[in-house]
């Protein structure tokens, strides 16, 4: 359990310090989405804390260790939302292809700041 | 009560997607919910409404309305109505008006959240209706910008909700009553999304060319309501918890004086301002009892000022010195640019008054030097040379610029004790005396066209880690 978790904050740090390191925009876009699974997982993992048993009625034992429903229901929100974000992101990097095909983004910088 | 907050909240976003299907509605409609936002705004201050409702069992997904809410539901609705009256005729579609609604709608939620999770998810819907106003134009310049605002606020609001998960591993609830709980990581990580949410001190750097690029009425909302947006939430929690109100504190003072000195020397008016912005944040949150007043003060003034700014053809002071200004819009300018500076008469000295009366005495010593220095920056305007304006200006700008000034003299009532004492009236004086003196002494000349490496993506988002790292040593 502890090695799992440690792999969570693992690839959220790894995908953070990619957006920072890869140049190209593409790049930044999918090292973000890296960092938000990690978070995506972190949730996942906090609510096996109580169990593993998936939190579903069924008939019958009512004492088994059932995971924590409430952070995987509220992740997500955060999933649809961080779908749109990179969809609207990758949009606008294919609008800003056209006249950056490289979209190196220290260039990109340097041209419209 | 409960219903009829619920009903409030979800007015807006109901109108923001009528409008979809019923185009023709959208300036009537956007008027409509900024009106009633308005009603309910004042109806909360004045009547000094404090409530909280629970809305889901024991997770803490819970509202809470106060007289603090109440101000910036105020501040929210009279900047939407001076956008849309901006906008009125300028032909923008109804797109547009979706936008300003769903922002509406956004902002007022957060106000009123009294939980981590309903303004995550606020937070972050603010952050996409930001990009889609600032990306409006379609054009390669906006759409860079808008990306790399989108960037930094999702990257900044991943941390977030890292800490909002530590917050409900610790204590099984996301009311922000439970950050007592949580151990200190959880606060570093929510207190640095919401720093860079808010554009306080080194984490703001992305606020000045995103006015610089932004078209001038999404430089208004921007300054009047999204900034707004991210600083309540650290109001709130350091209202709650002193030992992250010093925390907090400690930001909004670096930021009081890094802001301005930035401002002193920017050659361009709207860098100029935004710079200015990141000091008045700062002012904002130094005193979170007095955050209400001089966060509503502030985005009138500072709304103000960009849709002013937007009506003139030039941007570079140098060319301003030559050219000129349009009278109105000169005045305009001083008016509200001497509203922040804390002139008696208008909303900026009573807010003043009321923030330093909460400080101790070395903080309103450095927060009275640091007055100076904006009285310099607003003085500037002073001495533009100005002509009168062959046209008449668009009635669209007389119009939103009424609602936002009319507001900044109004305001002036939230905090009436400030005007007993004579001494503080003649202390505010002064500022913007030596101030004037200062520009005529040729202060205004030190200005240079630089563009620090630091605005750059990367580097924003590379501060983010270092902020987390300061922060975390910091909680310990």
């Amino acid at each position: 359990m502890i090695f799992l978790e440690a792999s969570v904050f693992v690839t959220i740090l790894v995908g953070f310090l990619a957006t920072i390191v890869k140049k190209n925009l593409l790049m930044k876009i999918v090292t973000m989405d890296v960092m938000s699974t990690g978070v995506v997982a972190l949730f996942v993992v906090i609510a096996t804390h109580s169990g593993l048993v998936t939190p579903i009625a069924r008939g019958g034992a009512f004492d088994v260790a059932y995971a924590d429903p409430v952070p995987q229901a509220v992740i997500l929100t955060a999933i649809v939302i961080g779908l749109s974000i990179q969809t609207l992101m990758l949009v606008a990097a294919m609008k800003l292809a056209r006249d950056n095909p490289t979209l190196e983004t220290p260039e990109i910088d340097q041209k419209y700041l | 009560m409960t219903e009829l907050a619920i009903a409030w909240i979800l007015l807006p976003f109901v109108a923001g997607l009528t409008l979809y299907l019923l185009p023709p509605l959208a300036r009537g409609l956007t008027l409509a919910i900024a009106v009633v936002s308005l009603c309910a705004g004042l109806g909360i201050t004045i009547n000094q409404v404090n409530t909280a409702f629970v809305l889901l069992d024991s997770f803490g997904i819970s509202l809470s309305i106060d007289p603090l809410s109440g101000y910036f539901i105020v501040t929210n609705a009279l900047v939407i109505l001076a956008a849309l009256f901006h906008t009125w005729q300028a032909g923008y579609k109804a797109f547009f008006y979706v936008l300003l609604c769903l922002l509406h709608g956004c902002a007022n939620t957060v106000f009123i959240s009294a939980d981590f999770l309903s303004l995550y998810v606020n937070i972050e819907v603010l952050g996409i209706v930001v990009f889609l106003l600032i990306a409006y134009p379609r054009s390669d310049r906006p759409l860079w910008i808008g990306l790399r605002y989108l960037m930094v606020s999702n990257v900044a609001m991943l941390f977030y909700l890292m800490g909002v998960a530590l917050v409900y591993q610790a204590s099984h609830t996301f009311a922000f009553s439970a950050l007592r709980q949580a151990p200190p990581e959880a606060v570093a990580l929510i207190l640095m999304a919401l720093l860079a949410k808010g554009a306080i001190f080194i984490s703001g750097l992305w606020l000045p060319q995103t006015n610089v690029v932004a078209a001038p009425v999404v430089a208004a909302l921007l300054a009047g309501i999204v900034e707004n947006a991210g600083v309540f939430s650290l109001a709130r929690v350091s209202l709650l918890y002193s030992d992250i109100a010093d925390i907090v504190g400690l930001f909004a003072l670096a930021s009081i004086f890094f802001g301005p000195l930035f401002a002193l020397v920017a050659d361009d008016v709207r860098r100029l301002l935004s710079f200015s912005t990141l000091g008045q944040l700062g002012w904002v949150i130094i005193a979170p009892p007095a955050a209400g007043l001089y966060a509503l003060m502030h985005g009138l003034a500072k709304a103000s000022l960009f849709l002013s700014v937007g009506e003139l053809r030039h941007y570079r002071l140098s060319e301003l010195r030559q050219e000129g200004l349009p009278r109105p819009v000169a005045i305009a300018l001083t008016i509200a640019g001497y509203g922040i500076v804390g002139v008696p008469f208008l909303a900026g000295f009573p807010a003043k008054a009321l923030t330093l009366s909460y400080l101790d005495p070395w903080q309103q010593g450095l927060l009275y030097g640091a007055g100076f220095l904006t009285a310099t920056i607003y003085s500037k305007f002073l001495f533009l040379p100005r002509y009168p304006s062959k046209t008449l200006m668009p009635v669209g700008y007389s119009a939103a610029t009424m609602v936002l000034l009319g507001g900044l003299v109004l305001a002036n009532a939230g905090y009436m004790e400030a005007y007993s004492s004579g001494m503080s009236v003649l202390r505010a004086v002064l500022p913007p005396l030596v101030g004037c003196g200062l520009v005529a002494l040729g202060v205004s000349r030190w200005e240079s066209a630089w563009r620090g490496a630091w605005e750059r993506l990367e580097h924003l988002l590379g501060v983010m880690l270092l902020l987390l790292l300061g922060l975390v040593g910091l909680a310990l």
